[in-house]
């Protein structure tokens, strides 16, 4: 964890208080209640969480993604809601950031540095994630674009001052049809348009989601984001960003689901005898520690891509947003089971929250991309695999130990809609060769790396093969791609530093990519649960300081 | 639609689901629109009961001896489903009451049986006053005790996280009277009609789904309890626990039944509406497999309800692990269903409201919770592990399949009533299981088509399968601990897989040819697809969508067009 993040975590404090910002009492109050979780967004502004909304070039804060999604993830241990609507700003505005103009930059900076939020519109009631079915129009005219349709499940278009909206230029075609706006809705004729009512929600119900519809609203030319006909691109663009940094939201609610469940398990007495001394209970509770260690690896081996190996990025960031999501709900899942009814309760053990962050985390597989939608864009991206000749060291800077210093990974020019090659997956077979010479004959660590090379094998042989994307093939190749990936990016973490991670661990942390449904040897989870617990002893709760002291896997 | 093989059941869950009306209807107090808004106002369903009383509810809660229809146990659970499919949280509390009578029904009085036939006949609740707050699971180290006086019981305890507790007129109460395994006794209790401090409802508990429901606590302080109030002897009150929830647990498929129904049917309509890259998204396999893929896991869920349903009254030997393997997998499917269902909907699984009022949304909480209803996961899971050392080596047993067959027969005889059952602890070896074998023979000796080739080859798969989880069980059982670890609960969970593939398999053979059945259910694609689903999940590789999804699909079209159940049980 970064020392920034550190620094958040300690000054929002102990979240079991009774009451306050960020405690998880005031979380399930919030959300009881479907309010914006006002106390809780003001203490974040008050120690100055929006300025990690806005790049460094433009007066804030904002230099490393890394410990953007650490910031994330701790407000999100807290309260997930709170986490989406603080984290909106720049991933709303993130067209601007990669295409606006100085002006429209520095107008965004301000807004957001001031306190107001911003605005995404690319939905509509019937098209999800089909943008060139886009029903909103913008018809360039002598005074500017003349703007009418609806945008609809938008994240604070109530209260944002600015909007970056996608729509269609009736006179364009094809994939050049769309173009960006950043709309000032602080200056936009009332009259024409009308903000929808608030949207109830299954989770996050603090946050206000809603649409918009325009009537022959009127924006100046000047307010197209990039060049005309670049909506599609832009947006692309901007999907990889936003869809990187998610998962850091989903482990901070895992973070916290396993801390729940951990301190619940070793107060309540069951047959005599404390709930944690049942096998199965700490055979659930290691198995879920592992899958956090691991969707924290692949998390941060795909946010470091942004920086370092951008290139790579709409494949490493479909599997972030696939995967981490996807392996949060699971041991989500398989948490609420341990809890029993207490997972059911939107009360008592830990003020109720468990059952709040299960209605959260389902979020974080649906927006900027579901799971159909970035398993299609990995589907589509296997033909890189096939490219010979790639240099792996590339990748190297992704997987170095330790916090990197960074340039400024948000500008103009950085990222492509499609990866020519993948440095991290073809070099595959080294990386199972560099796994066989850390083990013994025979030992787990041989028989991951032998189940990493078949998996390998076998997507290699199936991306030779076209494959609509869409399809059900398609969707299980892209599953498939998601999962050697991520395994090659744990095995290149282990390795690059393997000083707190036993080698045992790492066979089955690659085993849980690779085989999800089998379970680890008996003598792991026992170790796995023996350091779990010790974690656990040592900080129930957070502000963790020892975590903060340095890094550690996990929690 | 073909008549009625037997009129009760399905005539009586169709004339409830017409009495219910048009789900869609926004004004209906039956339809989705009340039902979310009520949950979002933490509302109890008060009137939909109501109107489910009226039409004449109660009188199918009753047995024959009060004057009432209940014969069958399978006749309870398509009633349950028929009213999950509309809110769960009014079957909920009415299967509370169910739950708390069932005991009354089976070893109470007659003075017991004739008072709780008339607090069902007012359409009053009753409670099912078993769990505590610190003990769960845990039913003997309940703390609420019965002190003996001269002048009769006083009960005094905390009962929590209880169905009805703020509204019920009467609970049966499992209180401690001595030690072990006799530490228990049933009593079956009226709320005393003044407020005088003796049974205290605690407030109601906030819950993340049926946020109608009256969960809370009811504190008893001295409550006076008399002789006659005991159900059964002093210290039996273990022994009727048991035998309850080995009926219990299978009626609680009914819920999830109910609740996948309704979420299929409003993916199916969403599926078809929706243009997505210029077609509706049930044309792209990806959708339409997971639709297919829910109805198999809808037809499992039924065939080994069905098969549960029945042995409790023609086969108790099965029912200590059918009934957990029903009660473990049943709402288990559902809910792994709408996990793959909510993909589909995508940001609409997220909302609580738009498309069919926002019911699915609901509908996914409220399911949830059934897996937690008479024992949870862990809790079955950890019986069926503890049976199958035994199971693992009582194979044989061929001469009782023209029984099993039976039980799963469209046209059912009259059964023994709940009083005449012997309930057993264990199941000493597994009739239901033994389907595959049978239909494997079946399909071998009449064989040809291609359909029957590849379900040969699936019933195969499952044989082997079977035999190399009986050698792992074998191997493990000695490991200290196993029955509470993980990896045993892996393996239960796996069992409980091909236990109900052997469900599917009889009924099958019960049903396949039956002049009143549907085309559907007598070919053997519906058992193709029900085996495809099951040994997937058991990890057999699988085709993309094949005939048997093909088949499905036009058969839940029609089926939805009709605006019927899928359930086939009712459909005959």
């Amino acid at each position: 964890m970064s020392t920034v993040a550190a620094e958040l975590d300690l000054a929002l404090g102990d979240p079991l208080r009774p009451s306050g910002p960020l405690t998880f009492a005031q979380a399930v109050a919030d959300d009881q209640d479907e309010q914006v979780p006002e106390l809780s967004l003001r203490a974040l502004r008050d120690w100055g969480y929006q300025r990690y909304q806005v790049p460094e070039s433009v007066g804030g804060r904002l230099s490393s993604l890394e410990e953007l999604m650490s910031l994330g993830r701790v407000v999100a241990r807290r309260d997930p809601a709170v986490a989406v609507i603080a984290n909106s700003a720049l991933a709303a505005a993130m067209p601007v950031w990669l295409a606006g103009d100085a002006e429209q930059r520095k107008a965004v900076a301000d807004s957001v540095l001031g306190g107001r939020r911003v605005a995404l519109g690319l939905t509509e009631p019937d098209h999800g994630a089909d943008l060139l079915a886009s029903e909103v129009t913008g018809s360039l005219e002598s005074e500017g674009y003349r703007l009418n349709g609806t945008k609809w499940l938008i994240n604070n278009v109530r209260p944002a001052q600015y909007l970056c909206l996608l729509l269609r230029e009736p006179e364009r075609e094809g994939l050049r049809s769309l173009s960006l706006l950043l709309v000032d809705l602080d200056t936009l004729d009332p009259a024409t348009y009308e903000l929808l009512p608030r949207i109830h929600t299954h989770g996050v119900r603090g946050a206000d989601i809603a649409g918009i519809t325009f009537r022959n609203a009127l924006v100046p030319a000047s307010a197209r984001i990039g060049r005309p006909g670049r909506g599609l691109e832009i947006t692309a663009q901007s999907l990889l960003v936003t869809r990187t940094l998610i998962p850091g939201l989903s482990l901070g609610a895992l973070d916290t689901g396993l801390r729940c469940t951990a301190d619940f398990v070793r107060r309540r007495h069951l047959y005599g005898k404390a709930v944690e001394e049942i096998p199965y209970v700490q055979d659930e509770l290691a198995a879920v520690f592992l899958d956090a260690m691991v969707a924290e690896a692949v998390s941060r081996s795909c946010v470091r891509i942004l920086h370092f190996l951008p290139e790579l990025s709409p494949v490493s960031s479909a599997v972030a947003k696939y995967l981490v999501p996807h392996m949060a709900e699971k041991a989500m899942g398989r948490l609420a089971r341990v809890l029993g009814a207490r997972y059911f309760l939107r009360e008592g053990h830990w003020s109720g929250i468990f059952e709040k962050l299960l209605r959260d985390v389902r979020l974080f597989g649906l927006f900027d991309g579901s799971e159909p939608v970035v398993l299609s864009a990995l589907a589509a991206q296997v033909s890189c695999l096939a490219e010979r000749d790639v240099d792996p060291r590339r990748a190297d800077d992704v997987f170095r130990p330790g916090h990197a210093t960074v340039g400024n990974a948000i500008a103009p020019g950085v990222f492509d809609a499609v990866a020519d090659d993948d440095p991290v997956t073809t070099d595959l077979l080294a990386v199972c060769d560099a796994l066989d010479e850390r083990s013994r004959r025979g030992d787990a660590l041989r028989d991951a790396a032998g189940a990493l090379r078949e998996a390998g094998a076998d997507l290699f042989e199936g991306a030779q093969r076209s494959v609509d994307p869409r399809s059900q093939a398609g969707q299980r190749l892209g599953e498939r791609y998601a999962r050697v990936f991520a395994a090659v990016c744990w095995a290149k973490s282990w390795l690059a530093d393997s000083a707190r991670v036993p080698p045992e661990w790492a066979a089955a942390g690659l085993l849980a990519l690779l085989r999800p449904h089998v379970r680890m040897p008996q003598p792991v989870s026992a170790a796995l649960f023996g350091e779990l617990t010790r974690q656990f002893s040592h900080q129930p709760s957070f502000p963790s300081p020892r975590v903060a002291a340095k890094e550690t896997p996990a929690w | 639609m073909v008549a009625s093989a037997r009129p009760a059941a399905a005539a009586v869950s169709a004339s409830l689901e017409r009495a219910l009306g048009d789900p869609l209807d926004k004004d209906n107090i039956a339809g989705f629109r009340h039902s979310v808004e009520a949950d979002r106002a933490e509302r109890f369903p008060r009137e939909l009961c109501d109107a489910v009383f009226e039409w004449g509810l109660a009188e199918y809660l009753l047995p024959e001896q009060e004057g009432g229809e209940f014969r069958a146990i399978e006749d309870c659970f398509e009633l349950a489903r028929v009213l999950s499919r509309r809110d769960l949280t009014a079957a909920v509390a009415i299967g509370a009451t169910v739950l708390a009578s069932l005991p009354v029904w089976l070893r109470g009085s007659a003075r017991q049986r004739r008072a709780a036939a008339a607090r069902i006949r007012e359409h009053g609740f009753l409670a099912f006053a078993l769990s505590e707050r610190e003990h769960g699971a845990d039913i003997t180290a309940g703390e609420v005790t019965a002190r003996e006086t001269p002048d009769g019981w006083l009960v005094d305890g905390t009962k929590w996280l209880i169905n009805n507790a703020g509204h019920a007129h009467g609970a049966t109460v499992a209180a401690r009277t001595g030690d072990g395994i006799r530490a228990l006794t049933l009593f079956s209790l009226s709320r005393p009609s003044a407020d005088d401090g003796r049974w205290t409802p605690l407030p109601k508990i906030r819950t993340h789904g049926l946020r109608g429901s009256a969960f809370g606590g009811i504190t008893f302080t001295g409550l006076p309890a008399a002789d006659a109030d005991i159900i059964g002897r002093p210290g039996q009150g273990l022994a009727i626990l048991m035998e309850t929830l080995q009926i219990t647990r299978v009626l609680v498929g009914g819920f999830a039944l109910g609740a996948l129904d309704t979420c299929l049917h409003a993916v199916l309509a969403f599926a078809r509406e929706r243009t997505l890259y210029g077609r509706p998204i049930l044309a792209l396999d990806a959708v339409a497999v997971r639709l297919a893929d829910a109805y198999a896991d809808l037809l499992i869920g039924e065939a080994l309800g069905l098969g549960a349903c029945r042995a409790v009254q023609a086969a108790p030997d099965q029912l200590p692990l059918t009934s957990a393997c029903a009660k473990y997998l049943v709402p288990q499917l559902a809910a792994e269903s709408m996990d793959s269902l909510a993909v589909v909907l995508g940001a609409r699984s997220y909302l609580a409201e738009e498309h069919w009022h926002g019911i699915f949304e609901k509908m996914r909480r409220d399911c949830a919770v059934t897996g937690l209803f008479d024992g949870s996961a862990p809790v079955n899971l950890n019986i069926i592990a503890e049976q199958l050392p035994g199971l693992a080596s009582a194979r044989d047993g061929a001469d009782r399949d023209a029984e099993l067959l039976e039980i799963f027969t469209p046209e059912p005889p009259p059964a023994a009533w709940l009083t005449e059952i012997e309930f057993e602890l264990a199941t000493d070896a597994d009739g239901i299981l033994r389907g595959v074998s049978a239909a494997r023979r079946v399909v071998g000796a009449e064989g040809g088509t291609e359909c029957d080739e590849a379900l040969g080859e699936l019933l195969r798969w499952c044989e082997a399968e079977t035999a190399r989880l009986d050698a792992e069980v074998a191997e493990e059982r000695g490991r200290p601990g196993w029955p509470r670890s993980g990896a045993a609960y892996d393996l239960a969970a796996r069992y409980s897989l091909l236990h109900a593939a052997g469900a599917c398999a009889w009924k099958w053979l019960a049903w396949r040819g039956h002049p009143s059945a549907g085309e559907f259910l007598t070919g053997g694609t519906w058992l193709r697809l029900c085996l495809v689903r099951i040994t997937e999940r058991l990890g057999r590789p699988r085709d993309d969508l094949d005939a048997s999804h093909h088949a499905a699909l036009r058969h839940l079209e029609q089926v939805h067009d009709e605006h019927q159940f899928f359930a086939d049980i009712t459909r005959r």
